[in-house]
């Protein structure tokens, strides 16, 4: 489906839920976009399933409650990926503020042979703060305009977060090769 | 993918883009979701009634995840003993509502306990002047459990309303509501 067609057809669903609250709409909105919004929670909570889960549960309820002022102008995805971010940002706003980077451990190591795995894996031992804005940026392809909004950081801190975060990895996964 | 491609080399970057994307919760979590919004009335009002012999509002708790649960138990212990003194006859089925709390909760700034006091014991004022609450209400801790209220309802639907009223809810609780056996 084009991304035009699959707007349109998230606005068909919304509107069709906010007739009159239905759980069969809701269930059919759920589904459509839950996989993609539980996949990134895996990410960000660095594979941790039960808080992946509070996630996408605090998503669909501040969803559901403000599907009213959703307007189509960015795609529904997009706009329940923000409020994902958004409850993550709040569950751990003290803990973040708290992470010390220059002491945070490098990923372990790996062959580039085994990526898909070991990339994974690297990826969920990159330290929090560099991990969200990795996923955020490499992954699904946020500026870092928008990635500083979503994690209420500033832009030049989103930038070395993402250095910091690519030269770990990098640095991880080519340690294999090299020894 | 900008910024200094160069610390991205070209198979780290095909590995990336090759990464899923989405991932499948399974049905449980479905369920849970919808329990959670049909009991708090944000979908299918409908069927609210289905639901709530025992339901929940907030977020699940998890175990052995807990902050401030004995102080803030001590705090609505003393503001709970300020309300006996101002019973009314209460109206309706009684239930009884578990305040509940893990690492979620946005607790008060040190020396701020007292407002978040205050802003409950409103709420709880004002179900009392409905005669919407019973004031014999025990409290128990230390633990996940933050405080207990026995409020009395019309209906499940009315103990949802109830409980949903509730500042806890807003400050990152959660609420497991239940209706007692006389």
């Amino acid at each position: 489906m084009t991304d035009d067609g699959s707007r349109k057809s998230d606005l068909a669903l919304v509107q069709q839920f906010l007739r009159n609250r239905a759980e069969d709409a809701f269930r059919a909105l759920y589904r459509t976009h839950t996989p993609a919004l539980y996949g990134m929670a895996l990410r960000l909570t660095g594979g941790d399933a039960a808080e992946a889960e509070d996630l996408v549960q605090e998503c669909w309820v501040r969803a559901v409650r403000a599907l009213g002022s959703f307007r189509a102008e960015s795609a529904l995805r997009t706009w329940l990926c923000g409020l994902l971010v958004n409850a993550r940002r709040e569950r751990v706003r003290t803990a973040w503020r708290s992470v010390d980077l220059v002491d945070a451990e490098a990923p372990s190591t790996a062959s580039s042979d085994a990526w898909p795995v070991d990339l994974e894996r690297a990826i969920t031992a990159l330290p929090p703060g560099a991990r969200d804005v990795f996923v955020l940026h490499d992954m699904y392809g946020y500026t870092h305009r928008e990635v500083a909004g979503l994690l209420d950081i500033a832009t030049g801190t989103s930038k070395s977060q993402l250095t910091r975060a690519r030269m770990l990895l990098r640095t991880s996964l080519y340690a294999g090769d090299r020894s | 993918m900008t910024d200094r491609d160069e610390l991205v080399p070209p198979g780290l970057r095909d590995a990336l883009a090759a990464l899923p994307r989405e991932r499948d919760p399974g049905a449980a979590l479905e369920d849970r979701v919808v329990r959670a919004l049909v009991a708090s009335g944000d979908i299918g009002a409908e069927h609210a009634g289905r639901h709530t012999t025992v339901f929940r509002l907030g977020a699940r708790p998890r175990q052995g995840m807990w902050i401030s649960a004995l102080a803030a138990t001590l705090i609505f212990a003393v503001a709970l003993s300020l309300w006996t003194t101002r019973r009314r006859a209460p109206l309706g089925d009684p239930y009884v509502l578990f305040l509940m709390q893990d690492s979620a909760y946005q607790a008060p700034p040190p020396g701020h306990w007292n407002e978040r006091v205050a802003e409950y014991a409103r709420w709880a004022d004002s179900l009392d002047a409905l005669g919407k609450i019973d004031l014999e209400a025990q409290v128990t801790g230390p633990g996940p459990l933050t405080g207990m209220f026995i409020v009395r309802a019309v209906s499940d639907a009315d103990a949802a309303r109830i409980a949903r009223s509730c500042p806890h809810l807003r400050y990152g609780g959660h609420i497991d509501t239940h209706r007692l056996i006389e």
